[in-house]
């Protein structure tokens, strides 16, 4: 199969989209031609559809998020860029308080086919405002879906469902995954919203993962398998909905769990899961359910800080290994 | 204890009892008992029925007492029932406390064998094994089957794994998952083996060939020390002791007990030691110390004729030896045929840790030890 980056993979998910239906467009800042969007996944998009589909707004994330709203709401799929989910805290009243809120409002007269795509992570010394992962903000609001993509293929597969789904839906991607390739077949396909994937199966311990960590998790595991350590790992690609079903069943098989993510570990979607399995996998679990993930301080600039306090591989191998017993084995 | 029933009562509505005074007869499925007063006061009866079965912790009667407090009176739980003493609770993980339901242990037989803290599943699954051969099947009689899963059809049903071989799956697993073995062989003529076998067996000595063996290895391993070891991380990981693990076959699974130190061990030492360990997997108490720590294994399938094998090598180990049957072969001595007992090893490596000429080298020198088990015993 072909393989193609993460960003020609969106790129492609929004130009097929906009071909499909006339009534999906596009709106953000900078993302016309010739400058295609700060990460330039929309490059070529004004060009091929026009500025009507595909569109410049001002400087403002309310704005976006309102207007993108009032567009779906009477009959358009808007998809809103708003540049780093960091911005987003400007258009959080429109996404939280009107987007999340109609349907249930309106008695299900309404429905929001939105996408707010956006992308966040650390990783290129973005600093303090440019980096945060937020995503648990919205997985915690009933009435929102949240999609963060690990790979090209899901990428492409879930904005496709995202456009088509008639509910608000945070698209988050990762600004160090743009580059990332992986196998992506030509003809249409969707990945549906809210199923987990097991990316690679295991017994001794499941790690389970979303969008960027997934492949320090992967990374892990290799080195784990080194040291005769079986590891499952789970890529979630939806935090909200939770696949609880998928990792339950991969608790019930490899005993212990170990969830990592780019995000703070204080509040994140991983204290979420935990909770979960203890609830329905309580008698399953052989050890103490572990979390990795960045440290409660803000963003550093600084390369070597912003390391110190983001979580990788190495992390995850630390807390895999400190819940696999020397006593393993007959 | 979860129930109970009430046989007689001591005390009728309206009666006033003394604090420790017998209320009423109660039968449990092991014990018939009295209940005394816990306080002093009027008794009123709520549900005191003869011969119906109450739970513990209903409440089966008020006491009033002087000050106009009521005080409930409850079918407790018998002292001597609770499974340990204040201040022991048992320390275990749910999954392993699963199991402990499931195969009925008692959590608090594998914690005095235990020195770590906290109980898990591997610790019940040991004891399980330890303890019954691993013939135990779950109390519900059905237990999942891991990953693969064919079509189940009329010609075919689905065998529960035993405890037991659930343990010896795993470690097969993790053995393929990451280790490459290769394995070569050598023959051995053991005539000088076989006839100091007999003297010693004349003077009432008895040492089997697994103790020749376990005497080899160890001191081939002393000198070859890159085999006592395993690959981990990318580097190879060293061990310090050579203790030396040797397979015995049980119902259904088998066992590895080990001699640990065995290089700093005689071949007295290590028979009698082997003899403890063979006697305990027999008698079904072989310790978890006895079973861990292994730096080598060797095998042995001499008793069923069989002529040579390649066994797996144990997950954190890198290498192990299969030894053949002892068979009386023609071979070719002076350029004449003649009369001899020939033995076949086989040698099983992670090519990771070393390659083939070193571990030529290593079996040669076993393969030396054994054709002169005399020249070996006096080497120092």
């Amino acid at each position: 199969m072909r393989q193609i980056t993460y960003r020609q993979a969106l790129f492609e998910g929004m130009r097929e989209e906009l071909q499909r239906d006339p009534k999906v467009f596009i709106m953000g800042e900078d993302i016309e031609d010739p400058f295609g969007g700060s990460y330039k996944v929309t490059k070529g998009l004004s060009s091929e559809f026009g500025r009507e589909r595909v569109r410049n707004t001002p400087i403002s994330e309310l704005a976006i998020a309102g207007a993108a709203v009032g567009a779906a709401i009477t009959g358009m799929r808007p998809i809103a860029e708003i540049m780093y989910l960091d911005f987003t805290t400007l258009s959080i009243d429109q996404i939280v308080n009107q987007a999340a809120k109609i349907r249930y409002m309106s008695g299900g007269q309404i429905e929001v086919p939105l996408v707010i795509r956006t992308q966040e992570g650390s990783g290129n010394a973005s600093a303090a405002q440019h980096g945060q992962c937020l995503e648990a903000w919205y997985a915690h609001v009933p009435g929102l879906k949240v999609v963060m993509p690990a790979t090209p293929f899901d990428a492409k597969g879930l904005l496709k469902s995202s456009v088509r789904d008639n509910n608000p839906i945070v698209f988050i991607e990762n600004k160090m995954l743009y580059n990332v390739k992986g196998e992506v077949p030509n003809e249409d396909y969707t990945v549906p919203i809210g199923k987990a994937r097991v990316i690679q199966e295991g017994m001794d311990v499941t790690i389970v993962s979303y969008s960027r960590m997934v492949h320090e998790a992967l990374q892990a595991a290799a080195k784990l398998k080194e040291k005769g350590i079986s590891v499952e790992v789970i890529d979630l690609r939806t935090i909200s909905p939770l696949d609880m079903e998928t990792i339950l069943e991969s608790v019930a098989k490899t005993h212990r769990l170990v969830i990592a993510h780019e995000a703070v570990v204080n509040g994140g979607i991983g204290g979420e899961i935990a909770a979960r399995v203890i609830q329905d996998g309580f008698d399953e679990l052989d050890a103490p359910i572990q979390r990795v993930g960045a440290r409660s301080v803000p963003l550093p600039f600084s390369p070597l800080l912003e390391k110190q306090v983001v979580a990788n591989a190495q992390d995850i191998i630390i807390a895999v290994e400190s819940i696999i017993p020397q006593r393993i084995g007959m | 204890m979860e129930s109970g029933s009430i046989i007689q009562w001591f005390v009728k509505e309206g009666d006033y009892v003394k604090e420790n005074e017998p209320l009423f007869e109660m039968e449990t499925d092991k014990v018939t008992t009295e209940v005394t007063a816990p306080v002093s006061g009027i008794i009123t009866i709520v549900n005191g029925e003869l011969e119906r079965e109450i739970a513990v912790g209903e409440t089966v009667g008020y006491i009033l007492t002087t000050e106009g407090q009521a005080e409930r009176v409850q079918l407790e739980q018998e002292q001597g029932n609770r499974d340990l003493p204040e201040g022991k609770r048992i320390i275990a993980s749910p999954y392993a406390r699963k199991l402990a339901r499931e195969y009925k242990i008692d959590l608090s037989k594998i914690k005095d064998r235990l020195l770590e803290k906290r109980i898990i599943a591997q610790d019940v699954l040991n004891f399980i094994n330890l303890s019954n051969g691993g013939d135990l099947q779950t109390s519900e009689g059905v237990h999942e089957n891991p990953t693969v899963q064919g079509a189940k059809t009329a010609n075919s049903k689905d065998i529960t794994l035993t405890p037991m071989r659930k343990a010896i799956v795993g470690t097969l697993q993790r053995s393929a998952e990451s280790i490459i073995p290769v394995t070569i062989t050598r023959t051995v003529q053991v005539d000088q083996l076989v006839s100091q076998r007999e003297q010693l067996k004349q003077e009432g000595i008895s040492v089997t060939v697994n103790d020749y063996i376990i005497y080899a290895v160890s001191k081939a391993l002393q000198k070859h020390k890159h085999f006592n070891s395993y690959f981990s991380d990318n580097k190879i990981v060293q061990y310090q002791d050579i203790n030396i693990g040797f397979a015995v076959a049980v119902e259904n699974g088998l066992m590895v007990p080990v001699i640990s130190r065995s290089s700093k061990k005689s071949i007295g030492e290590i028979s009698k030691e082997r003899k403890r360990l063979v006697e305990a997997v027999r008698n079904q108490n072989l310790s978890l110390e006895d079973c861990q720590n292994g730096t080598f294994t060797i095998s042995n399938l001499g008793e069923y004729e069989v002529d040579t094998f390649s066994p797996v090598i144990y997950p954190t180990q890198a290498g192990i030896i299969g030894i053949g049957s002892i068979q009386k072969r023609p071979v070719v001595k002076e350029d004449r045929l003649d009369i001899g007992y020939l033995l076949q090893l086989s040698f099983v490596f992670d090519h990771r840790v070393s390659d083939g000429a070193p571990a030529a080298e290593f079996l040669g020198d076993i393969c030396k030890g054994l054709e002169n088990p005399l020249k070996m015993l006096i080497e120092m």
